[in-house]
């Protein structure tokens, strides 16, 4: 079986946001949508007080809680464990967007642009007007992942095959990869170091791991 | 502070979607109590008519939230695990069983025949239950909201329902002229056990920890709520009781009041209580040094 997930090293991200631009770049999203975020969150108390720069957006959960909800079956889980939308059948009811516990789903009602009534030289490029109306959230680059595999190669080590996320961060703080294959990656990773994920015990089972310490960062 | 890092009030279902609340508790019921009326002789049809016209107003109002209303069809694909596909199904033959039990009692439907309509409304009735307790898992299902998904939210919700649609045949009873000392008496009972109800909604809530803006919205309400949906009903039920010549407008009164309090919970819950809890970060990063400080 594959199983793909993310790996943020939260030691290593630096909010530098550039993983959250290419991800608007890549997949088109207007304004109100933005499927990769990087939160900037204080922790501690003062004088020890320190800030986070935490990675977020889809947690591709095992047991989604938007799967059950969604009534139109746009909601779908893949077996690689990627739960993507159908914008063709969505119906923008929200049930999705209320009931993910990690906020990552979006709903835009009307089109919009960064600057006024007029689409910027990128967005008449790249904006995807599919999205417009209906719930939509990070599918971890799932075109670029079949494209890849199609053409042999293997996502999270060939870029060609890696959401563009992980291909845009700066710091390496951002890993991808089969966490069912123990030879890849993030297995690796995840094997050396302390992680944790959102809101475990909400028992979904989330596909998005953070790690805090333990190893080389 | 970013995004995420404070709770957050949810915008994705707005008044339109309290509406539905609201019709679909309102309606419901008052077709359940419609069908026990029918039972103990009281008028049928013209308020099984009105709970219909509630449960549709309020289905259309979500219709008009969705973001692609055309594809409304598309509402009725995963009954397996949607509790608003199963809404949707429980609605059309609600709605059909309801009209031809409405039809029957009005005469319009085997005029010539002596035909109870106490069959379809039966079955009516036990479909609006089933439509109620199905928006009720819609509101429980709602797992980024702990004003929603706290279960004596599903008790508070519900019993709401049950009140209001009485509250209006209460007043549909001043209007037509049945009220009866039972009826007050109902309504007594379903307002002080939503009283109750609501004070355990509330400590439950506190004790889950939901976001204190969640603890703060449902507060500024409890006033409003309690005075108007709970106090004001029980002392317009005991001037009914003391001047029987006012006894109907009293009653009537009683029965709107309730159910505004009802409908006020409500808008509440959907528009001002839905707070998403801030992002939680249980271990925060260690960056140099080999300890980690408390999380967020």
């Amino acid at each position: 079986m594959t199983r793909y997930v993310m790996v943020a090293d939260l030691r290593r991200c630096v909010g530098c946001q550039t993983c959250t631009a290419a991800c608007k770049l890549a997949n088109g999203t207007p304004p109100g949508a933005q499927w990769r975020r990087v939160l900037d969150i204080e922790v501690g108390e003062y004088p020890n007080v320190k800030r986070v720069f935490f990675p977020t957006g889809c947690q591709h959960c095992s047991k989604p809680p938007c799967l059950d909800v969604c009534p139109s079956g746009a909601t779908q889980q893949r077996d690689d464990g990627i739960v993507s939308i159908d914008y063709d059948v969505c119906i923008g009811c929200a049930s999705c967007a209320v009931a993910c516990p990690y906020g990552a789903r979006y709903i835009v009602d009307d089109e919009r642009f960064a600057y006024g009534a007029s689409p910027t030289v990128d967005e008449a490029v790249n904006i995807n007007p599919d999205l417009v109306g209906v719930a939509s959230k990070c599918n971890f680059c799932v075109d670029l992942i079949d494209a890849g595999i199609a053409a042999g190669l293997t996502p999270g080590k060939d870029p060609e095959a890696t959401p563009q996320c992980v291909n845009s961060c700066i710091s390496g703080a951002m890993t991808f990869g089969d966490i069912d294959d123990p030879e890849s990656n993030v297995t690796k990773l995840l094997r050396d170091t302390e992680h944790f994920r959102q809101k475990e015990d909400e028992g979904t089972e989330p596909g998005f791991y953070y790690i805090w310490d333990g190893g080389p960062p | 502070m970013s995004w995420g890092a404070t709770s957050r009030l949810q915008r994705f279902w707005d008044i339109r979607a309290a509406c539905n609340f609201i019709g679909g508790g309102t309606g419901s019921s008052l077709l359940v109590w419609a069908t026990l009326g029918l039972f103990a002789g009281l008028p049928y049809f013209p308020v099984a008519l009105i709970g219909l016209l509630f449960v549709a107003v309020g289905l259309f109002m979500v219709w008009l939230e969705t973001g692609k209303p055309w594809r409304a069809l598309y509402l009725f694909f995963r009954p397996q695990t949607s509790w608003m596909t199963r809404e949707g199904i429980v609605a059309l033959p609600l709605f059909a069983l309801g009209a031809v039990s409405v039809f029957i009692d009005a005469d319009v439907l085997l005029p010539t025949t002596s035909s109870s309509p106490a069959v379809p409304a039966v079955l009516a009735a036990i479909l609006a239950l089933a439509f109620l307790y199905c928006q009720l898992r819609i509101l429980n299902s709602a797992r980024s909201l702990p004003a929603w998904r706290e279960p004596r939210a599903m008790a508070l919700v519900g019993l709401s329902g049950l009140t209001e649609g009485f509250g209006i045949y209460l007043l549909l009873g001043a209007i037509l002229g049945f009220v009866a000392p039972a009826m007050m008496v109902t309504l007594m009972v379903l307002v002080i056990a939503r009283a109750v109800v609501w004070r355990a909604y509330i400590a439950a809530l506190g004790r889950s920890g939901a976001p204190e803006s969640a603890m703060s919205a449902l507060s500024a309400m409890r006033n409003g709520f309690l005075i108007t949906g709970h106090a004001l009903p029980v002392v317009l039920i005991f001037l009914a009781y003391s001047w029987p010549g006012m006894a109907t407008t009293f009653s009537a009164l009683a029965g709107v009041t309730a159910t505004l309090g009802g409908w006020l919970l409500k808008i509440v819950l959907v528009t001002k209580a839905a707070y998403i809890p801030k992002t939680a970060i249980p271990k925060p990063p260690v960056r140099g040094r080999r300890s980690s400080s408390a999380g967020a």
